[in-house]
């Protein structure tokens, strides 16, 4: 196994009155392509929140190779989530104003560094290169899902964090997604984490892992 | 039907009926001779005038020959080519209510078909290109009204319908078009309006934010990004105002009678205007940092057409998306 590309540390969190992270740990190595379940409230996106820099958690550490970054000003975390994740939601999280290409290149715009030559790559191997100049509004579910892996995809992140990045889809287009994120993380070589409540995407993991107390462990 | 009388009404064909058995080959001597045509001519120039020019395409008269263009220029043409005033007496034509009602019905035919083109083409039904397409129309139209006129020997549409009368034929096509014109104006009814303009705001991921929250030090900045879409037929002057209110600050007094909905003691950070042309999106990337005089503060962006508010609200916003950020300790 690699050396993690993230890794939480005994990471609390607590909402409310509730510890919804009590004492966690979980690395993600580089070439992970694995499953966090868990049941509605279990603390699933809470997870997704802290190990993508998106919420500091109330204690322990969130590493990013090796780095913790948990309580780094936001400015740095966002240079870090920008540089080494991508994020897939459920929701899709696309700006209906933008054509799925804009979109996609949104993250590169915050970098800086405009690679169109690697969205066209993305778009190609996605199979969306016909919809580049459609916006999201005019998509169905599966294709919007696929625009949002593509602007996940556009900074050449470590690793892909996905919280019930099937949530919105039907059985069919499920399959394609997942496959989908399959190839990514072949094809890209880049660390896939996905989180769901969903057991039907289990079988597609080798790794699963179970969240349950506000704690994780491996199925 | 009636039988055409010459000089029994004005509005129809009389100010030709006289010369209308002399052939004349000068198009402008023809027109001089057709002021209904010039009419609808001038009416669809005007409308084209207040709806391309500057100066004037903001003015009411635009709303008046828009109207007259629509509802009136274009089918009355349609219908002078189509049923030309008649060559000799005796000769069925239309009379004024005919004439005058056919017109309504075609203009409003034109109009949807015309705005159903510029559609599929893709040029968008805004009113430049409606107006040049129904001015295209009554051009044409009226050309060939014109011609057959010069030459008043020229048959009228005849449609070969044996034992139906044309007053037959003619009362069914005005119910065609009358139902078709009805038809048009449901859809334009029944269809949503389009939003004039929508407001959206992105971080550095790329994913867009709604509702959403963010925690960060007080002091801190994040990169985000707000991106306008014109959905109007025009360019518009956008105005963008990102204000940071605070959570905890007492409501302002006219809160519970239409005020912002938020706190008070708002900070103005950002200002950002630009003129959008129709259907471009705009996109301003900047950085916010948030005062915390609260562990909470609601970045409010708010879109306005035109100068915004001395004291900009969401409740007076055109548009509105908003963020929380959370503080923690750095």
């Amino acid at each position: 196994m690699s050396d993690p590309v993230v890794a939480a540390r005994d990471v609390t969190l607590t909402r409310g009155d509730r510890a919804v992270l009590d004492g966690l740990s979980f690395e993600v190595p580089a070439d992970a392509r694995l499953l966090v379940r868990g049941e509605s409230g279990a603390g699933k996106s809470s997870l997704f929140e802290v190990l993508g820099l998106l919420a500091t958690p109330d204690g322990g550490r969130v590493e990013v190779h090796g780095e913790d970054a948990a309580r780094l000003p936001e400015r740095e975390r966002a240079a870090l989530r920008r540089d080494h994740f991508g994020f897939v939601f459920q929701d899709f999280r696309l700006i209906d104003d933008l054509s799925a290409y804009e979109n996609a290149r949104v993250p590169q715009e915050h970098a800086g560094e405009t690679d169109e030559a690697w969205l066209d790559t993305l778009f190609e191997r996605l199979g969306i290169e016909p919809l580049a100049d459609r916006r999201p509004p005019t998509l169905s579910g599966g294709e919007r899902q696929r625009v949002a892996i593509a602007r996940a995809l556009a900074n050449r992140p470590s690793v892909i964090l996905a919280d019930e990045p099937t949530g919105q889809l039907d059985p069919s287009t499920t399959d394609d997604v997942l496959a989908t994120l399959a190839s990514v993380h072949e094809e890209f070589t880049r660390a896939l984490v996905v989180v769901s409540h969903d057991p039907r995407i289990a079988g597609r993991f080798d790794d699963v892992h179970v969240l349950s107390d506000g704690r994780i462990r491996p199925e | 039907m009636t039988r055409k009388r010459e000089n029994d009404n004005a509005f129809d064909d009389a100010p030709i009926a006289a010369d209308v058995n002399r052939p004349n080959r000068s198009p402008l001597a023809a027109l001089r001779r057709s002021p209904d045509i010039a009419t609808a001519l001038a009416v669809a120039i005007a409308a084209d005038a207040f709806a391309l020019a500057p100066v004037v395409r903001d003015t009411s008269p635009r709303v008046v020959f828009g109207f007259l263009l629509v509802l009136w220029a274009p089918g009355y043409a349609v219908i002078a080519a189509l049923f030309p005033p008649a060559a000799e007496e005796g000769d069925a034509s239309l009379d004024g209510f005919e004439r005058a009602a056919l017109s309504i019905a075609a203009s409003a035919l034109v109009a949807g078909a015309s705005g159903v083109a510029l559609s599929v083409l893709s040029v968008g039904v805004r009113p430049a290109p409606l107006a040049l397409a129904l001015t295209a129309v009554t051009v044409g139209a009226s050309a060939v009204a014109l011609a057959r006129r010069m030459r008043p020997g020229t048959p009228r549409v005849e449609v070969p319908t044996p034992g139906v009368s044309v007053d037959d034929r003619l009362t069914v096509a005005f119910v065609a078009l009358a139902v078709a014109a009805v038809a048009v104006a449901g859809f334009a009814v029944a269809s949503p309006p389009e939003p004039y303009a929508t407001l959206s705001i992105a971080s550095a991921d790329g994913s867009a934010l709604t509702d959403d929250a963010r925690t960060i030090a007080p002091g801190e900045s994040v990169d985000l990004a707000v991106a306008v879409r014109n959905r109007e037929r025009e360019a518009v002057t956008y105005t963008v105002v990102v204000v940071a209110r605070p959570a905890g600050a007492a409501d302002p007094p006219d809160a519970s009678a239409g005020g912002s909905g938020g706190t008070a003691d708002p900070t103005e950070l950002h200002r950002f205007s630009r003129i959008v042309a129709p259907g471009e999106t705009w996109r301003r990337p900047h950085s916010a940092s948030p005062p915390f005089p609260d562990d909470r503060t609601r970045v409010e962006y708010l879109l306005y057409r035109d100068a915004p508010p001395d004291a900009p609200t969401i409740a007076n916003a055109d548009e509105s998306v908003h963020v929380w950020f959370t503080a923690t300790d750095a």
